[in-house]
């Protein structure tokens, strides 16, 4: 047995503790809950800021505007209450990667004022693009956490 | 509870919202496309009983008409932001007060095209940001 596998499948034993992957669930679907309720009460808001990203056509920026929130708050919902979770933790990460990589252009054009990710307020924001890569990298490594550690529950049919 | 009605409780509830959503969106695209744009080059013109315009494809609220008077410094024109408002030049119908004597230019009836009417005034639009 390698000496670098004892530890390895320690820190995999950890993950795999039923406490862990809750507290995971809790975590992340709590921040998709909590991010989406500011986007479904103002939309034209959230609409503005992704208008304002200048990477989608304006009608698809429209749509996203108002169903990406729902499907955060939905996603959210049923991590919390434990249905779907490899599926809506597999979705959460997506979204998560496609996040980061918009964030990254914006930023790469000069143009990051506000992300747009909780608050709709379209003042600048003090957070820098550092903040904002490592708040969902973190976020983005529980949703794989959740996915790849979470037990395939099979209904009994007795 | 049982497990299963929850589950279906939050399908239905999940399949609604997102319907609704997609509904308001399409409503939203329909009034989107009537919204005029004010930021761009020239003088756009804006009906006094607008709600909404694009600066720049950006939805914003109208949030006044002031007559237009010279400003020799301009640190609120959009895309500026100041507390929450800029101001953009449009033109608009006169306001009743601003008119004094007898209407000149009378619009026919049948003169639809504003933009073509000479007897509009120019305005300083605040809207917000």
């Amino acid at each position: 047995m390698n000496v670098i596998d004892i530890p390895t499948r320690k820190i995999s034993e950890f993950f795999k503790r039923r406490i862990v992957q809750l507290i995971a669930r809790f975590a992340l679907g709590g921040v998709f809950v909590y991010a989406s309720i500011e986007k479904i009460a103002s939309p034209r808001r959230f609409v503005n800021i992704i208008i304002n990203y200048h990477i989608l056509p304006e009608k698809l920026a429209i749509y996203l505007g108002f169903l990406l929130p729902w499907l955060e708050l939905i996603l959210g919902i049923f991590l919390i209450v434990g249905i779907f979770v490899r599926g809506s933790s597999m979705a959460l990460s997506f979204m998560l990667v496609v996040f980061l990589a918009a964030i990254v252009i914006k930023s790469l054009n000069g143009t990051l004022s506000t992300c747009g990710c909780f608050s709709m307020s379209q003042t600048g924001s003090d957070h820098g693009l550092t903040f904002y890569i490592a708040r969902d990298v973190f976020l983005l490594s529980l949703g794989l956490l959740i996915f790849f550690n979470q037990k395939k529950i099979i209904l009994s049919r007795n | 509870m049982n497990q299963k009605l929850i589950r279906y409780i939050l399908i239905v509830c999940a399949v609604s919202g997102l319907v609704s959503a997609y509904l308001r969106a399409n409503s939203f695209i329909s009034d989107y496309k009537r919204y005029v744009e004010v930021c761009s080059d020239g003088i756009a013109y804006v009906p006094k009983d607008a709600k909404f315009v694009k600066c720049n494809g950006i939805v914003r609220k109208i949030l006044r008409f002031e007559q237009a008077v010279v400003l020799e410094v301009d640190p609120c024109k959009c895309p500026k932001c100041c507390e929450g408002e800029c101001y953009v030049i449009v033109n608009s119908e006169p306001s009743p007060e601003s008119q004094s004597g007898p209407v000149q230019n009378s619009p026919s009836p049948a003169d639809t095209n504003f933009r073509e009417r000479s007897d509009l005034d120019v305005y300083v639009l605040w809207i917000s940001c």
